[in-house]
């Protein structure tokens, strides 16, 4: 097991180096000029070449690139050149804050898609079936920035339950915050909440119609203990995979929700970095979402090993 | 600092703007040249200002704050509450005095003379002198700075700028310019200290009426109240919280939410839920922002002049106005002299015709129109105004196809398209937006044409002090660009800037600059 999350993690360190590579090849490729999206329209051509000098962008990509490299390894993430602040500080906070929003979706999302799930798995075709199917299916196929500005409109403008800004004063509590993040977490629970519900449903209609379930059930065992044991156990490995997967872009891909809800968060960073070719800043959001996404993906991993006897045994063997 | 300056009001402007004349050689002319645009002003009927509170401003995009390299509407309307120019062209486009208290021109407008505000100190405690005046001008004319500014003080070099004692400063111009002050409220020239490290958002030192006490980037810049501000009693509010938000849309809910209290700005498409909504005010100004629809005058189709004014015979601007903006703009007649400033132009206006328009590409040989591409930037209403020239366009039998690009992408080749449909913001002269936009050598002459009349009666427009010529040299000016059309130039919106209600002493502006000195938070 060890050594299979070591080989991971090894792994995990060429996909960055691959991912900074390929970031540093299309932003060179890319239209648009620094020095011209910081001084803006009016500034004088000359003025621009200049600033372009000044940031050392005179110089051939595959320079900057080891420089910038170089860096990275010695813990320089370098200056983000059209915002006046460090990579590395900016972009950590805005990742902490994805996290937050992230975790937070997860702990609204999981447990009921799970429960809906199993709930509707068992009586295929029934009504709760029917009616999460629809609701679910309906929401997940509306875009977050619709979902989201009915919410503003209607629990935030119009009730004043909830406020419209993600972002609490600082210094505020625990309960705050979670007020404040209520509404972006409620959007991502809408979006995603069908497609993880239909996994595990799928999960246990398959699992319930499965040999051993038959004969767990015919050698007399309650419902309910066939059900927790041996059905939930296998319905839910690929659903593990599932969250894994969409937990990368729960961090680095809501660019709509934080916007939306003004909630600065890494993904809303990274969108700014890419539109204004500010590189280092870039590759730097880049690097700290490719290593959350592998770092997720690894953790499902691990969980489905753990709890499937057939890949654990063939890890402990290898 | 008993500052015969310091007690505000309506009569001080007035002597102000008479001075302004004076100085400009101007006396007995152009006392009524100039109106107050009414409701624009809502300082003066909303009562007794109220002190204290935070006041809460949304914020579009900041790129960099540093004040030599700012540019976004954001970044511009933050590095205003820390530093201060030396004048403040206000919304009738008089000049109110404000790090300089007077100014006289010599030598025809080459040479002028600023005496300082005397007992204006730094937020670091030090006192404003010449010296930081004179750092500040040559910094932004250095060419081993980058800034925009350079590009709009083409005139000036650093050595021409100098220190007469502590408290005037000598500016000597490669060229007559009659309106130079209102060239040193150029954004970047917030008068910074002498010693400025290039690193104002570690260290932002200026003389404003706030203090910034935090920015975090793309995401909050907050200040606090000056309270050695030179112009006591102002500023009244306390606390100044500007939200950055990376799109409209979230600004217009957190205002309706009561959650911001004002917008920098809105565009006229995103405004218009505003208009009806409790609680808030859509400020508006006349401005002299234009959008120029350019047509590459050196390169077929639009070589041919009978082709440019059959595009411009095409449009029809008071749908154009009435669609897009909710009729608040001013009528464009293909020339960039908006009605607000004071030069008096006097150009038949530019109506609809189709038939004509047709009449001249068929004698221009295009008797079955021609295909052509259209760029523009996404940016507020200009892809809605995209569409709608297709439409009119196309009735004369020209196709369009329409390129809406990023603006960074727009602005990487926008002098480059056949035609491009390009935003301008708003000059306090209207010799910086025709020099600009026009001039045969300027960088910006995005179609590329060139005519060496007009060059020669800019020169003279730009030099010159005396009213009357000014009318006349801006309406031959005005006349040719007209009758050459290099670019259509349909009409001059309003600057929009929704508030909720209870804002007070705060008005729009046309280049949407930022002005909280005077704001006020109403009960």
């Amino acid at each position: 097991m060890t050594r299979f999350v070591l080989r991971r993690l090894l792994l995990l360190g060429v996909t960055l180096l691959v991912a900074s590579v390929l970031i540093f090849l299309m932003t060179s490729v890319m239209p648009g000029n620094v020095g011209r999206i910081v001084l803006g329209p009016f500034a004088s051509d000359a003025s621009v070449a200049e600033l372009n000098r000044q940031l050392g962008l005179d110089q051939p990509a595959a320079l900057r690139y080891l420089q910038w490299l170089g860096g990275v390894l010695t813990g320089d993430w370098g200056r983000s050149l059209t915002l006046d602040t460090d990579v590395l500080p900016l972009a950590l906070a805005r990742l902490g804050r994805s996290l937050l929003l992230a975790g937070y979706a997860l702990v609204l999302l999981v447990p009921v898609a799970i429960a809906a799930g199993v709930a509707a798995g068992r009586r295929p075709g029934g009504w709760f079936d029917r009616l999460a199917s629809v609701v679910g299916l309906t929401f997940g196929a509306m875009p977050e920035f619709v979902t989201g500005v009915f919410l503003i409109v209607g629990l935030g403008v119009g009730l004043g339950w909830l406020p419209v800004q993600a972002l609490p004063d600082e210094g505020a509590g625990l309960v705050t915050w979670l007020r404040h993040l209520l509404m972006p977490a409620l959007s991502l629970v809408l979006l995603l909440f069908a497609y993880l519900f239909r996994m595990v449903r799928t999960g246990m209609r398959s699992e319930l119609a499965a040999d051993y379930t038959r004969t767990a059930v015919l050698k007399g065992l309650p419902r309910r203990r066939v059900i927790r044991h041996h059905v939930l156990r296998n319905a839910l490995l690929p659903t593990i995979t599932v969250i894994g997967a969409q937990l990368g872009w729960l961090v680095g891909g809501l660019v709509v929700v934080e916007t939306l809800f003004r909630y600065p968060g890494i993904g809303s960073l990274m969108e700014y970095a890419a539109s204004n070719k500010d590189v280092p800043l870039l590759a730097g959001c880049a690097l700290l979402i490719t290593g959350v996404f592998g770092l997720a993906n690894l953790a499902a991993d691990v969980v489905y090993a753990w709890l499937n006897p057939r890949v654990r045994h063939a890890l402990a063997g290898a | 600092m008993a500052d015969r300056d310091s007690t505000g009001g309506a009569p001080l402007i007035d002597r102000r703007r008479r001075r302004l004349i004076q100085a400009m050689g101007l006396a007995g002319l152009g006392a009524g040249t100039m109106g107050l645009w009414p409701g624009a002003l809502r300082a003066a009927a909303d009562g007794e200002p109220r002190r204290g509170g935070t006041l809460r401003v949304a914020l579009p995009s900041v790129k960099t704050i540093d004040p030599l390299k700012v540019s976004s509407g954001g970044g511009i309307a933050a590095i205003q509450q820390v530093g201060e120019y030396l004048v403040w062209a206000e919304d009738d486009l008089s000049l109110r005095p404000v790090l300089a208290t007077d100014w006289q021109a010599a030598d025809g407008g080459r040479r002028w003379t600023f005496e300082l505000r005397r007992g204006v100190r730094f937020h670091d405690g030090r006192e404003m002198t010449s010296a930081d005046v004179v750092a500040t001008f040559r910094r932004l004319v250095d060419p081993d700075n980058p800034t925009a500014a350079a590009s709009q003080l083409p005139f000036l070099r650093p050595e021409g700028v100098s220190a007469d004692g502590d408290y005037r400063v000598v500016f000597e111009l490669d060229q007559p310019v009659g309106r130079f002050p209102y060239y040193t409220q150029t954004y970047n020239a917030i008068i910074l200290p002498a010693d400025f490290d290039g690193d104002f958002a570690a260290n932002p030192v200026g003389t404003g009426p706030f203090r910034l006490v935090d920015y975090t980037p793309q995401e909050s810049v907050v200040f606090e109240r000056n309270p050695d501000y030179w112009d006591a009693p102002r500023p009244y509010v306390d606390r100044v919280e500007c939200d950055i938000y990376g799109a409209a849309q979230p600004q217009i809910l957190a205002l309706r939410g009561d959650e911001v209290d004002m917008m920098l700005l809105a565009g006229p498409v995103d405004a218009k839920p505003l208009f009806d909504t409790d609680g808030v005010e859509v400020l508006t100004t006349p401005s002299a922002m234009t959008r120029q629809l350019t047509m590459r005058t050196d390169q077929p189709p639009f070589d041919d002049v009978r082709v440019r004014r059959a595009v411009a015979l095409a449009i029809d601007r008071p749908t154009m106005v009435e669609t897009l903006l909710g009729g608040r703009a001013d009528i464009g007649n293909d020339h960039p002299v908006a009605p607000i400033y004071p030069e008096k132009v006097s150009v038949a206006q530019r109506e609809r015709d189709v038939a004509e328009a047709r009449r001249l590409l068929a004698e221009a040989g295009h008797a079955d129109g021609f295909e052509i591409d259209l760029y523009t930037g996404r940016f507020v209403e200009l892809p809605q105004y995209a569409v709608l020239a297709q439409q009119m366009l196309a009735e004369v039998g020209i196709r369009v196809k329409i390129s809406v690009e990023p603006l960074n992408v727009y602005y990487g080749h926008w002098t480059e398209v056949p035609l491009g449909l390009t935003d301008w913001t708003a000059r306090p002269t209207a010799g910086q937006i025709l020099a600009a936009a026009f001039r045969s050598d300027a960088e910006w002459n995005a179609p590329h044409w060139r005519n060496d009349e007009f060059d020669r009666l800019l020169d003279a427009f730009e030099a010159s002090t005396d009213e009357a010529e000014r009318d006349d040299l801006a309406t031959r000016l005005a006349q040719i660009l007209h009758d050459e059309v290099p670019a259509v130039i349909t009409y001059f919106p309003n600057g929009l800037r929704p508030v909720r209600s209870r804002v007070r002493g705060v008005s729009a502006h046309m280049s949407n600059y930022l002005d909280l000195r005077g704001a006020w938070l109403a009960g």
